[in-house]
Parts: C-alpha cells; sequence; structure tokens
C-alpha cells in the first residue's frame, strides 16, 4: 500500500505536480480572463436586473481576494519570460478596475451600471 | 406491502441530500462543468448507481436484523475492528460538518450580503436546535420536503436548452483534451462526495428510527432507488447548468458566488433567491445528517441508548455527542478557514477511507445470521467488489491528486 502511495504522488508530481513557467503564466491568464468574464457576467444580470447588488458586491469581493493569488508565482519568473508581463498587466489592471468600483455599487443606477460594464478592461 | 411506507420516500430524499447537495458536491459539480463542460457526468452517474445499491444494502440490513449497519459491523468484526472507521469518521464528520455549517452560512451570505462567517454560530445553533427540540420525522419530512427547492437547478439546466447529445455522451468515461490531473481530482472528489460513508449509517439508523421489518424490503428498493435518483439528478443538473451558462464564458469556479450565476442566468432574480435558499436548506439537511450520523456511530459502538425520537435526556450521551459535534464545527470558519478548501480536503479523506467501510457490506450483506434469507444476490455482490476495487484505487490516488490537481 505504502509503494502505491509513493507511486502515485511520484506519478502525479510528473505528470502535473511541478509547474514550467509557461504552465504558471498560463494558469494566470486564465484565472484573469475567467474572473473578467465573471465580471462581465455578473455587470450583465445587474444590469438586466437579475440580480441585486449586494450580490455584485460579493462577487467584486471574490474577484479582489482570487486575483492576486497567482501573482507571486508569476512575479517569481525571469523578467523576459514570454507572456509573463502580459499577463502581470492584465491581471494588475483588473484588480485596479476592481478597486475602484467597488465603492461605487451601492448607489449605481442603470446608466452608471453600464459605464461600469463599458469600462471593464 | 402497505402502500403508506412508500411515503416514507423523505428518509431517501434527505438521505441523498447528504451525498449530492451539500456545498462540497454542487460547488464540484459546478466547476467540473465549468471547466470540461458535460465530460464529467460520467463519476456522478456512476457514483448513483453504486450508492443505489449500498444505501438499499444498509436499508435491508437493517429492516432484516434490526441493527443499524454501526451496530452490525461493530457486533461482527469486534470493537478492534470497529475502532478504525470510528475513528476515521469522526474526522471526516466534523470536516464535512463544518463544510456544511459553512454552506448554510455561505447560502445566507448570498441572500443578505452579510459575511459567512457572521452566520456560522447562528447556523450552527438553529442546527442543534432542530435536534435538541424535534424528532426524526421532523427532520425527515422537514427537510426533504423544504429540499424540493433545490429543484430549482433542473430547471435551469432546462431553460438553458442544453445539446442532449452532449449531455448523453457526459455519461460515457472519456479523456480531456486539456487539465488533465484536474479532470481526474474532480472525477474522484465527484466520488468521494458521491458515495459517502456516513449516508449508510444514516440511512440504516433512519431505517430503525422508522422502524422498518421485512415487510420493507420492496418500499426500501424504491427509496433508496428514487431518493438517490433525486440527488443525482439534481447534482447533474447543477454541472449542466455550468456547463451551459459558465463553461462556454471561460468562467472557472474559484469562489462559490460564482456558482450563483447558472441559477440567475436563465431564471433572473426569483433564481436568485431560491438558489440562496435552496444552498441552505440543502447544507442544513446534510448539517443533520452529519451531526445525526456521529452521535449514531458512536452510541451504537459503545452500546448506548440512541433515536433521534428518544428525548435528549434519556438519550444523554447520544445527544452529547451531536452538541459537541456541532459546538466545535463553527471554529474552524471562526478562524477564516474556506469552508469549500475544506469540504475538498474532507472528499478527499472520504475516499481514503471508502474501502473500510465497504468491505463490511461484503461480508455482512452474505451472512445469514444478519440478513436469513435476503442475501445479496450476485449482482449486488459484484457492486459492492466493484466498490471495494475502486475504492480501494481511488484511496491511492485521492491525496496526490488533491495535492496536484486540486485549485
Amino acid at each position: 500500500m505504502r509503494a502505491l502511495w509513493l507511486i502515485g504522488v511520484v506519478l502525479f508530481c510528473c505528470i502535473g505536480g511541478c509547474q514550467k513557467p509557461l504552465e504558471v503564466i498560463e494558469e494566470a491568464r486564465k484565472s484573469a480572463d475567467s474572473w473578467r468574464a465573471t465580471l462581465q457576467m455578473t455587470l450583465q444580470q445587474w444590469i438586466d436586473d437579475r440580480v441585486p447588488a449586494r450580490y455584485v458586491k460579493q462577487i467584486f469581493e471574490a474577484a479582489q481576494k482570487e486575483l492576486g493569488k497567482e501573482l507571486p508565482d508569476v512575479e517569481k519568473l525571469p523578467a523576459g519570460e514570454e507572456g509573463r508581463e502580459k499577463v502581470l498587466k492584465q491581471t494588475k489592471e483588473l484588480q485596479e478596475w476592481v478597486g475602484k468600483n467597488l465603492a461605487k455599487i451601492g448607489d449605481a443606477d442603470h446608466k452608471q451600471r453600464q459605464a461600469m460594464l463599458g469600462s471593464l478592461p | 406491502v402497505n402502500p403508506k411506507k412508500f411515503l416514507e420516500l423523505a428518509l431517501g430524499i434527505v438521505t441523498s441530500m447528504g451525498g449530492f447537495l451539500e456545498v462540497g458536491s454542487i460547488a464540484t459539480a459546478a466547476q467540473a462543468g465549468a471547466v470540461f463542460g458535460y465530460q464529467l457526468i460520467w463519476p456522478l452517474a456512476l457514483g448513483t448507481i453504486c450508492l443505489i445499491f449500498l444505501v438499499e444494502m444498509s436499508g435491508r440490513l437493517a429492516a432484516v436484523s434490526h441493527h443499524a449497519l454501526p451496530a452490525a459491523v461493530r457486533e461482527r468484526f469486534g470493537f478492534n475492528f470497529y475502532i478504525v472507521p470510528l475513528s476515521a469518521e469522526t474526522v471526516v464528520d466534523f470536516l464535512v460538518l463544518t463544510s456544511e455549517v459553512g454552506g448554510v452560512s455561505l447560502g445566507l451570505q448570498i441572500l443578505t450580503g452579510i459575511d459567512y462567517r457572521w452566520w456560522a454560530v447562528p447556523s450552527a445553533i438553529g442546527v442543534w436546535l432542530l435536534l435538541w427540540k424535534g424528532n426524526f420525522s421532523v427532520i425527515e419530512y422537514g427537510v426533504s420536503f423544504l429540499g424540493l427547492i433545490t429543484v430549482v437547478f433542473i430547471i435551469a439546466a432546462w431553460e438553458m436548452h442544453p445539446e442532449r447529445g452532449a449531455v448523453l455522451r457526459g455519461l460515457l468515461p472519456s479523456l480531456p483534451g486539456h487539465d488533465k490531473v484536474h479532470y481526474w481530482f474532480l472525477a474522484v472528489s465527484i466520488l468521494g462526495a458521491t458515495i459517502s460513508p456516513y449516508l449508510f449509517n444514516f440511512y440504516s439508523s433512519g431505517a430503525i428510527e422508522d422502524e422498518w421489518s421485512e415487510e420493507d424490503l420492496v418500499p426500501n428498493r424504491f427509496i433508496a432507488t428514487m431518493g438517490m435518483s433525486f440527488g443525482g439528478l439534481i447534482s447533474i443538473a447543477v454541472l449542466v447548468a455550468a456547463g451551459a451558462v459558465l463553461h462556454p464564458k471561460n468562467i472557472a469556479v474559484d469562489s462559490f458566488e460564482q456558482v450563483e450565476l447558472i441559477v440567475s442566468g436563465p431564471l433572473g432574480k426569483w433564481g436568485f433567491y431560491l438558489f440562496g435558499i435552496g444552498v441552505s436548506i440543502a447544507c442544513l439537511g446534510a448539517a443533520l445528517e452529519l451531526s445525526l450520523d456521529g452521535a449514531y456511530v458512536y452510541s451504537q459502538c459503545f452500546g448506548w441508548n440512541w433515536g433521534e425520537n428518544e428525548r435528549a435526556p434519556d438519550a444523554a450521551r447520544f445527544s452529547m455527542v451531536y452538541t459537541i459535534l456541532i459546538a466545535l464545527a463553527p471554529i474552524p470558519l471562526l478562524l477564516g478557514i474556506d469552508p469549500l478548501k475544506l469540504t475538498l480536503l474532507s472528499m478527499a479523506l472520504t475516499v481514503v477511507i471508502l474501502p473500510f467501510i465497504v468491505l463490511p457490506f461484503l461480508v455482512l450483506m452474505n451472512d445469514p445470521k444478519h440478513v436469513g434469507e435476503h442475501r445479496n444476490g450476485w449482482i449486488s455482490n459484484g457492486v459492492v467488489f466493484f466498490v471495494i476495487i475502486l475504492a480501494a484505487i481511488l484511496a491511492v490516488v485521492a491525496i496526490p491528486l488533491e495535492i496536484f490537481g486540486g485549485k
């Protein structure tokens, strides 16, 4: 049983555990894209009056918490690594946008909601 | 056969909630649908079939032997054997109970906007009060009736008009084109979340609480099949809705709040409210089930007086066990531990202990001393044997997958 366990650990370390720089960047890009799409969908549902403002606020807070998670791993990569700067810029822009708009959610009217969606990076 | 017995379907529905409609299962099914579309329906279908067989066996054991599963295992294999599953189940029950209290709180957070940690203690008190003041029927019928609200996931999936061919193809195992480790992690998590040991203990103990006898063997088959199918169907609906709403937009589920979009997208604001209420009720049902399971397992192992139908002072040690479990459950949440991370860990642990839980079925269900003439046929024995092999494989790969495939 113990031997099987070790084989399992080694196997999965080889196929998935040891992340290469490109994989780190890809993960960060996917996360940023996923959160951008989440924010877009949430804002659209808010504009259509399908969800209340308090829910939009929760999504923004969750995005703020989750978006930065991959950044330390990306920042550790060498400066010239392909795609590194692009994903850092994309994630930081999104983080800034969330931080700037979080406070505006409470009293945003229909027009302001649309403007918020239009300004999503 | 008394036709009224078929109305005890409530026991099947409430049992299936702990397997399919708890926070971990909902999150995992949504995550699977979001990342892999309909490709991971097969572990849900496979888990449901295995669960129908195993739950039916635990009900049959209780109806014929008048012993719930923990008591029968303790009696047949002795205390020294039983101490292994008892210890493992204590850890898993506690972790999953904490996740469920977190799930009730997350549902309330989505509805009110108030952080889930503020809801952790009130939710735990609510669970305890229901157990302390209520009886088994209140829990059985109340939770299963209110739990029907989770049908909202089926309506949401239906409204999205998913491609039928693609959904049906998802019933057959297939290899992923990307994120292979994450795919297998989700497949194992789904199976781990579905074939949960506490379901068998709860169902068989519930059968004793409902005073089942050999007359109930036919209703038992119906209740196990329909109850587990209900849970399985809702879980598949969560996956299909996520596959239809989130997958095309490349949205991965990193946070439980994102899951709500799969209901409000197709159903609008009433879908939003039903999602929050549904999640809270489903997790409340699972929390009640887990608290009772802990109390059942300890009481039957040590030979204490037990039963949710007993007055709390008459089953003092039974009541003490669930009281302690519920009192401790909110602590990890208050310390800031994410209920979703906790539930993913508990699912991996569930898979690790599964072989110890399923192995006794093979002995008990073929022992005339316990089940008389109602022993397993070759199909049921084949399923148990398959689950044991599957559980052993899953036990080996679960933790490495949790480490490298969990996101």
